[in-house]
Parts: C-alpha cells; sequence; structure tokens
C-alpha cells in the first residue's frame, strides 16, 4: 500500500485549477479591450471583480503549484522559470486589481500604469501557461508539428558503419554518444557553460573553463571528471532530469582520450583495442560478431508477465536494473501441479530476455529439453540432477549459439553429447560431473575439443 | 483492497472508551502534522529552493516501486529483489560464501613466501623495515624482534605455481582455481576493530555488515530460508565473536544475518510445542499481521515491517530448514571429501558441507566463522592444528562447488582480519616462536565467480611486512566483491542520522586487475 500524502494529493488539482486565473484574467482583457473599442457597453464595471478572482484563484494555483512541486519529479530549472513566472504574474494580476479599484492613493499614476499593467499580465500568463506546458510535455511538444520546421543538421554526421575496420573512433563512436546525451545544451543554439559540440573547433576549444578534453588524460579531463560524479552532485553531468551516460559509454569516451590521443580522425581499430574495448564499440555500434553479450538490449517485458510466471514457481531475478534481462530459476520442491513441459511452455513469452537459467532437478526428461532450443540468448543452462536426460536430448541444444556454460552433472550424457555440444562455439564450461561419460573419455574429449572445458569431481 | 484493509481494521479497534480516545488522539494528531503545518511548510520551503537544498537524488531514491510518493529523503524499500535500480549491472556471482579465519592467520606458514627470513633467523627486524609501525602493547616491550623464519617448507603446485605452504596440502591441489591476494592492509591492529571494519567497512561497531548490505540491496534467492546466514564454527577457541559482526546495523532489521547454531539443532524451536500440531499457525500469523499493520500504519517504523517479516521467515523455515539442514542425502563420499569431522555438527569440516547446502538453495550471503588463528605463543603447533582443521574441508567446498557448476556463480573469500609479524613475539627457537598482530601486510584469496584464477595478486618485501606492490586496502576488498555481485560500492547507500552511508564509506576502490 503507498502512504497518502495530502501535499501531494492537493498538488495534482494544479493543472485543473490553473485554468480559473487564466480565463478571469483573458476575460478581463477581452473586457478592456471591447470596451476601448465600443464594441461593448457597460461591461467596465464588471472589470474589478472579474480581476479579483483572477487574483484570487492565480493564489490559489500557485499554492497548489508550489505542493505539486514537491514530488521532485520535475525538471529544477524548468520548474524554477515556471514558479516564478506564476508567482510574478499573480503579482501582476493583484496590481491590476488594486489599480482598478479606482483608490485615490492611486489616481495619479492609474492612467499610465493601467494598460501597461494589463498587457504585462497576459503577457505573464502567456509566458507561465508555455513554462507550464513545457514542464508537463516536455520543450518540443508545441513545435513538433509545426510545419515548415528546420531540420537540426549534425555537421558531423557520418555515414552508416558496417564493419569495425572502418569505424573512426571519433566520429563513428564517440560523438555519437555525446550527440545522443549532451548535443541537447551544447550546440551552436544553446551552449551552455559555452560548451559546444557541433564542431571539431568547438570540441577542441571547450567550455567557458577552456578545454574539457585533455588528449591522453582522462583524469584530468573534465569532460569525464563531470560525467565520473556522483549522480547528485550540483556539478553531475548531464543534469538532473537527462539520461546519465552508461559505464559503456562512459569506459568508451575515457579510453578515446587515453588510448585514442582524443584524436579526431584515427580509427578504431588502429588503437589495437582489447577483447573488452572491441566488444564495447561492435555492441556501441550494433555490429555482429564482436558481441560481448552484457550489452545486447532486450525487449521490455510486462510486471504481469514475470509476476505470473513466478506463480508458476519460477524465481525471476533482473539481472540488472532496467536491462530486462533474467535469471530464471524453476524452484524445485514446489507443488507440480502442472508437468514440466506446461511451464515451459508458458516461459516461452520471456524466452528471448533469459540468459540464465536454472531447471536443475526438475524432472525435464529428453522430450521437453527440446523447448529449449529457441531460447537462443542463454549464457548459462543448468539442466543437471535430470536423470531423463540423455544424448537424444541434449543434442537438441545445439542451437543455443550464445551458450558460454552448460551444467549436465548428474544426468546420462555421454560422449555423444559431448560432440554435439561442442559446435557451438561459445561454449567454454561443461559440468559432466556423475554423468554416463567415465574419466577416460572425459580426458579424451578434453583432449579433442580443446576450446572446451569439462569439469568433473571427484 | 484498501477498502476491505479499513474493514479489517474497524473489526480489530477495541470497543473500551479509553482506547478509542487513544486513538482519536493518534489520528488528530497525524493529521495535524500532516496538513496544516505541513502545508505551510512545504510551501515555504519550495519558496524558499529548500527541497534543492535538502534534496537526496542518489539513483536508488529516485521515484520507483517501493518509495513513498513525495518524500524524496527516504530510504527505498528493499522487497524480495532488494531496492529498485540494483543490481547496477550484470553480476559475475550470484552468492557469497566467506570463510572469515578469526584472530588473524599467519602469512608465513600460509601462502606468502619469504626464503629469505631463513638466513636471518634471530636477527632483529631492521628499523628501515619497520618504519615506525605502531606495535601492540604485546610485543612494544620486547628488547628485541628476532626474525623468525616459518618452520614450514613450501613448494609450488598447480600450473599457476602458486607458493603453498605444507600445512595446506589440500588447498594446495586447487590452487588453479584460486586468486590469492598477498598484498592485502587493514588500518586496525586489534581484533576487535579489525574485525569488525572486515565486516562492516567501520572500526565501530553499528554499520551493517557485508551480508546485511547484500540482503537490503539485492533481496533474495529463496522466500523460504534468509538471505544471509552465519555460520560460527565450534572447536576453534581464541577471540570471540559476537553478533554484531552479522549484523544489520541502522538497516531495517530483516537483513541481519540468521546465525545457525553449532551442534545437532542449527535453529532451535522449530518443532511445535507439546500438544500443538500447528494447523492454526498460518491463521495466527495472519491475525498477528493484521495488528501489527494497524500498528504500521499509525506509526510507519519500519521495525514492525522487519517483525511481520520476520515471524513469516520463522514460519517458512519450520519446513525449510529441517530439510536444508538434514544431510542424510549426502553420499558417503561427499563425506569424505570434507573429511571425518564433517560429520559432527557445528564442525568447521560439517559448516563447509552445510554452506554449499544453502548456496544451491539459493541462500545469497553465507559467512562462516572459524576462531582460534591467533597465534602470539606456540604458532608453530598452533598452525598445524587449526590447517589440518581446515585446510581439507576448505579445499573440498571448492571442489565440490566446482564439480557442480556452481564455483563459476559463487564467489569464495578466504582470510583473516590482519596477517603477523616477521619477527617472534616472546622467545624464539628453531622449533618454536609466536607472531604479534600485523596490520600493514596479509594475504587473503578469493576464487570463483568472476575472478581470475591460478592468480598471484600483489607483492610484499622480504619480510611480509610492508606491500611494495599493487595493494589491496579493506574498503577496496568490499568494493570488488560488491562489483562482482552487480553493485556500485558508491551507489547503494542508506541514509541514516542525516547522512547516506555505504559500506565503503568514502573510500574503496574495485580491483579491476583480478576480474576475469
Amino acid at each position: 500500500m503507498e502512504e497518502s500524502n495530502i501535499i501531494l494529493f492537493f498538488g495534482r488539482f494544479h493543472p485543473l485549477l490553473v485554468h480559473l486565473p487564466i480565463g478571469f484574467l483573458i476575460f478581463t482583457a477581452i473586457i478592456e479591450v471591447t470596451e476601448r473599442f465600443s464594441l461593448t457597453n457597460g461591461l467596465k464595471k464588471v472589470v474589478p471583480f472579474s480581476l479579483l478572482l483572477g487574483t484570487l484563484s492565480a493564489i490559489a494555483a500557485s499554492i497548489l503549484g508550489l505542493m505539486l512541486a514537491t514530488s521532485g519529479d520535475y525538471n529544477h530549472e524548468a520548474l524554477d522559470d515556471h514558479k516564478w513566472a506564476g508567482i510574478i504574474t499573480t503579482l501582476i494580476a493583484l496590481i491590476a486589481y488594486l489599480l482598478s479599484l479606482d483608490l485615490t492613493f492611486f489616481k495619479t499614476v492609474k492612467n499610465k500604469l493601467y494598460l501597461i499593467v494589463v498587457v504585462a499580465m497576459i503577457g505573464g500568463l502567456s509566458a507561465t501557461g508555455h513554462l507550464g506546458g513545457n514542464l508537463t510535455h516536455g520543450e518540443d511538444y508545441l513545435t513538433h508539428y509545426m510545419p515548415f520546421k528546420k531540420d537540426v543538421v549534425d555537421p558531423l554526421k557520418r555515414p552508416e558503419v558496417t564493419e569495425i575496420a572502418q569505424a573512426q573512433f571519433f566520429g563513428d563512436v564517440v560523438h555519437p554518444i555525446i550527440k545522443a546525451k549532451c548535443f541537447s545544451c551544447h550546440n551552436s543554439s544553446k551552449q551552455k557553460g559555452q560548451l559546444s559540440f557541433e564542431s571539431i573547433e568547438m570540441y577542441m576549444k571547450g567550455g567557458k573553463h577552456g578545454s574539457t578534453i585533455v588528449p591522453g588524460n582522462a583524469n584530468e579531463s573534465e569532460l569525464m571528471l563531470r560525467v565520473n560524479l556522483s549522480e547528485d552532485d550540483k556539478l553531475f553531468m548531464p543534469p538532473k532530469g537527462k539520461t546519465p551516460l552508461t559505464d559503456e559509454e562512459k569506459l568508451i569516451i575515457e579510453y578515446w582520450i587515453n588510448k585514442g590521443e582524443a584524436n579526431y580522425t584515427t580509427n578504431f581499430v588502429t588503437t589495437e583495442p582489447d577483447e573488452d574495448m572491441l566488444g564495447l564499440v561492435s555492441n556501441y555500434l550494433k555490429l555482429e560478431g564482436h558481441a560481448s553479450g552484457d550489452m545486447i538490449s532486450f525487449s521490455n517485458v510486462a510486471n504481469e508477465t514475470i509476476e505470473k510466471l513466478r506463480e508458476q514457481g519460477f524465481s525471476i531475478r533482473e539481472l540488472a536494473a532496467g536491462s530486462f534481462a533474467y535469471d530464471v530459476v524453476l524452484l524445485t520442491g514446489k507443488s507440480d501441479e502442472k508437468s514440466i513441459s506446461e511451464k515451459l511452455e508458458t516461459l516461452q513469452s520471456i524466452k528471448d530476455n533469459i540468459l540464465w537459467l536454472s531447471l536443475e532437478n526438475s524432472g525435464l526428461n529428453d522430450a521437453q529439453v527440446g523447448q529449449l532450443s529457441s531460447f537462443s540468448n542463454l549464457r548459462k543452462l543448468n539442466i543437471s540432477k535430470n536423470k531423463g536426460l540423455t544424448d537424444s536430448g541434449l543434442k537438441k541444444l545445439t542451437e543455443l549459439k550464445n551458450l558460454e556454460s552448460l551444467s549436465i552433472y548428474a544426468t546420462q550424457a555421454d560422449v555423444a553429447s559431448i560432440e554435439a555440444l561442442s559446435v557451438i562455439s561459445k561454449l567454454k564450461n561443461i559440468y559432466v560431473w556423475k554423468t554416463n561419460l567415465d574419466e577416460k573419455e572425459i580426458a579424451a574429449m578434453q583432449h579433442k575439443h580443446k576450446q572446451l572445458k569439462l569439469v568433473s569431481g571427484i | 483492497m484498501s477498502g476491505h484493509h479499513h474493514h479489517d481494521h474497524d473489526i480489530l479497534r477495541s470497543n473500551v472508551h479509553d482506547f478509542k480516545k487513544i486513538e482519536a488522539n493518534i489520528d488528530r494528531r497525524q493529521f495535524l502534522t500532516k496538513t496544516s503545518m505541513g502545508l505551510g511548510a512545504m510551501a515555504l520551503g519550495s519558496l524558499m529552493g529548500a527541497d534543492k537544498l535538502l534534496a537526496n537524488n542518489t539513483k536508488g531514491t529516485v521515484k520507483g516501486p517501493g518509495k513513498p510518493i513525495g518524500d524524496p529523503n527516504a530510504n527505498p524499500i528493499s522487497g524480495p529483489n532488494g531496492i529498485p535500480g540494483l543490481p547496477h549491472f550484470l553480476p559475475k556471482a550470484k552468492r557469497v560464501v566467506y570463510l572469515f579465519q578469526s584472530g588473524g592467520p599467519s602469512q608465513f606458514e600460509t601462502y606468502d613466501y619469504k626464503p629469505k627470513l631463513t638466513d636471518m633467523f634471530g636477527q632483529d627486524l631492521p628499523p628501515s623495515v619497520r618504519k615506525g609501525q605502531r606495535l601492540t602493547s604485546m610485543s612494544a616491550s620486547q628488547s628485541s624482534l628476532p626474525i623468525a623464519p616459518s618452520k614450514y617448507k613450501f613448494k609450488q603446485y598447480g600450473e599457476s605455481r602458486a607458493w603453498v605452504s605444507e600445512l595446506m596440502p589440500h588447498t594446495a591441489k586447487m590452487v588453479d582455481d584460486i586468486c590469492f591476494i598477498k598484498s592485502m592492509h587493514t588500518e586496525q591492529i586489534n581484533h576487535d576493530p579489525a574485525i569488525t571494519f572486515f565486516q562492516t567497512g567501520h572500526q565501530l561497531a553499528g554499520r551493517p555488515s557485508i551480508g546485511a548490505w547484500t540482503s537490503y540491496g539485492l533481496g533474495s534467492d529463496n522466500q523460504n530460508l534468509p538471505t544471509f546466514i552465519t555460520l560460527v564454527s565450534k572447536n576453534g577457541g581464541g577471540q570471540p565473536l559476537y553478533s554484531r559482526l552479522w549484523g544489520n546495523g541502522f538497516l531495517p532489521t530483516e537483513h541481519q544475518g540468521v546465525q545457525f547454531r553449532s551442534g545437532k539443532d542449527p535453529v532451535l524451536f522449530l518443532n511445535n510445542p507439546e500438544n500443538y500440531d500447528g494447523h492454526d499457525r498460518a491463521e495466527m500469523l495472519a491475525y498477528l499481521k493484521q495488528l501489527n499493520d494497524i500498528q504500521n500504519d499509525a506509526y510507519g517504523d519500519p521495525e514492525i515491517k522487519a517483525r511481520i517479516a520476520q515471524y513469516e521467515m520463522a514460519f517458512r523455515m519450520q519446513t525449510s530448514v529441517p530439510e536444508v539442514t538434514d544431510m542424510s542425502d549426502e553420499s558417503e563420499e561427499t563425506f569424505e571429501m570434507y573429511g571425518k569431522e564433517s560429520r559432527d555438527p557445528g564442525t568447521y569440516a560439517a559448516n563447509c558441507l552445510m554452506a554449499r547446502r544453502l548456496l544451491e538453495k539459493g541462500v545469497k550471503f553465507v559467512q562462516l566463522y572459524q576462531r582460534g588463528w591467533d597465534h602470539h605463543i606456540g604458532l608453530p603447533g598452533n598452525m598445524k592444528r587449526q590447517c589440518e582443521m581446515t585446510d581439507q574441508p576448505t579445499a573440498a567446498l571448492l571442489q565440490d562447488l566446482k564439480q557442480r557448476g556452481m564455483l563459476e556463480d559463487t564467489l569464495v573469500i578466504w582470510g583473516g582480519e590482519f596477517g603477523r609479524t616477521a619477527y617472534s613475539q616472546g622467545r624464539l627457537t628453531k622449533e618454536d616462536y609466536g607472531r604479534d598482530h600485523h596490520p600493514r601486510a596479509f594475504t587473503m584469496w578469493m576464487a570463483g565467480a568472476g575472478v581470475k584464477p591460478g592468480m598471484s595478486y600483489g607483492e610484499t618485501d622480504d619480510f611480509s611486512y610492508n606491500v611494495i606492490k599493487d595493494p589491496v586496502h579493506v574498503h577496496d576488498f568490499h568494493a570488488t566483491l560488491m562489483h562482482l555481485m552487480g553493485v556500485d560500492h558508491e551507489r547503494l547507500t542508506y541514509k541514516h542520522q542525516g547522512r547516506r552511508y555505504r559500506l565503503t564509506d568514502v573510500h574503496g576502490h574495485v580491483v579491476k586487475d583480478i576480474l576475469s
């Protein structure tokens, strides 16, 4: 049960209530216009009352707005702008109201001032409304479908890379990362902190504190320092509300600065990257062949799907928060109303999202194990302690191209299983303790398939 | 749900006039704090930008399930899968077993081979080596600090050619699965602060232990057993251990380690009392939960939630614990592998076997303790006895995890709270000597999930007195452990007494060189 929060409960009436002052104040302005041009007659005496209602409802809307702001869900800068615009508009409305009362105190200034105040009030109202809309819907909401919109051209844009050897380190790897995460504030039109990433010259120029990138020294580079700060640090980049750089992206940029000497023209491969970096960059460029596995993206899975599977007796853990990659364990000892076959059928719904799977001691047999052959992203599979598994079933697993570790300990696996499974190029470990393979056979298989490690026991 | 909920409360509310009055008081007080006072303060606070001053915008506390709305300062609530936002990245280790060797085992007689000391037998430790290092009061008053070479011989083993003393013949066979860290150092020179530092990241008591942090951050893999279990081996003797070493500190209580007793009955009172068959216990607990929920609604004390969770866990443990502690399904060969003591519940050997069984069942963190490594006098004899007691079961646990395919996602850790001195405390003879506490250099090892196998990391000088290459501080060890579990140690925090704490305080670097 979520805790109740009276502040936020009322705060959420803010979007409703703001329309009252908008209505009253614009209504007042319309009266002033129509009276001035004699389109109407005698409405002038409504003006003070209308301004009073407008002012009071503006005060109420401001208070509710401040309450809503306590949720912390909004971008601080945008919120500040909207907040102060709202408060100023409210004050202007109050001044307009006081002026409209014909108080003797104001008499002398009234005629000159009143018109200005009403115009300012409408201006303030529009600004506040616009800022509020941006806050809720995002900055490009209004202009998104605007006709004849100018395309933002990235002068550094390059044609798509199809092979890692072609990839220019800066243009194809580093700049796209920066563009995705930093460009919205650091471009030639916005230039926050006088920093822009729109051209190589601008990259080299840096921001108002000078150079942000020190070739060969990521630790001295302002850019790296800022993205590596703790996220609640005031200086952390990108600021709150924007998507931070992932660890992988940071590693890539750090590597570019250190090993790539922050060079803007060299090819990535000429920096002689190691396996890990090759994998990271390949993954980033979405190139096959070098995928290190940790970074492939997975399609979203609904919470309800996961909950349903849990009810079936599966323990499901997201391997990294937000990754939609799962570690699934079928808990044994749970009452088995449904056969393993039916359970695996339901598991199909997230089959591409499962990286680690354990069906240890689940009663899995040769007929059912074939159901796993479409779980194409499996890295680690544990089907140990299933006495019903023999060569004929285990051979069906050769489709699992991404498999790195397979535990078939305490099954009926024999030499034929190992022969068949050895075609999986990524497979490193097979646990074969207490199978039908004897010590000699294991040694022979180990000798024949050197890329595999057959782990047995005492 | 909530309508039904309130209905239950009405049933459970007392008819007694006085009680009703008290309830009404609480409600009014809450109403007042939550509304009138709150309104003004919040509005003003927002206007003055106080929300920014007080803001707590760490990753773990951004909006997500389990976080009460509107209180950005609240700690996220840990659910069955830990707190929202964790793990931060793909983990290597699913579980951890930490074989804590309490007392400070000597590195000289185990893994840090120092051949040059043989020729320096009885010579005074050069001041250039000691560099003014403080000594304990036990050896500070000695007239000399005579160098004591190891009485035991060393040999190289495995493909990794790791040096291991003759006291550890079984572990020697597993060196190709082990990553030795010879450059550990700590800040504490006495047992209590040193062991507290190792287990909680701080020398003073009161911080959560490693296992508690893990439980809070990552949750459980088996709802029927505690996430964090502690096994204290019997027959150890020596320095005492205390439950705060596996305590939850300021984290909610359900994250503290559950200690299994070292005896035949690891958890007491699991059986129903005489003349009670337990058929309505679930019902009783359901009512108790309702009562506790009412208290929780009124006061919101997290300890009430913890109590509810603990009652339910205890109920489930009535079935799960007898199952996991009944070793009758272990084969003869298994007992043989762990050594004959493994049949005697509560010994280190039996606990190693128990640890494997718990890990198999999805317990995330098993903290095992062996006492009796504090050898100020009679070190050669005592080391021999301790090693005989622990070497075979330790190696067996590694082998057993390996053959079951579990070593690749289980992190195994071996080590004590500090090392021992190169010089003898008390009289030195070829056959007998003692060693005092030494925090500046000692050896630990890790094996399994995500750690490079067959590796030796870091180096000490010829006296194993100072680290000369790749030092690893206790904070670094914690950071690395967390990293292997998929946790960025800088981002798992808990706000307490106005400050966000973490296991590594404001220190710690992941030792990347030992990661596979």
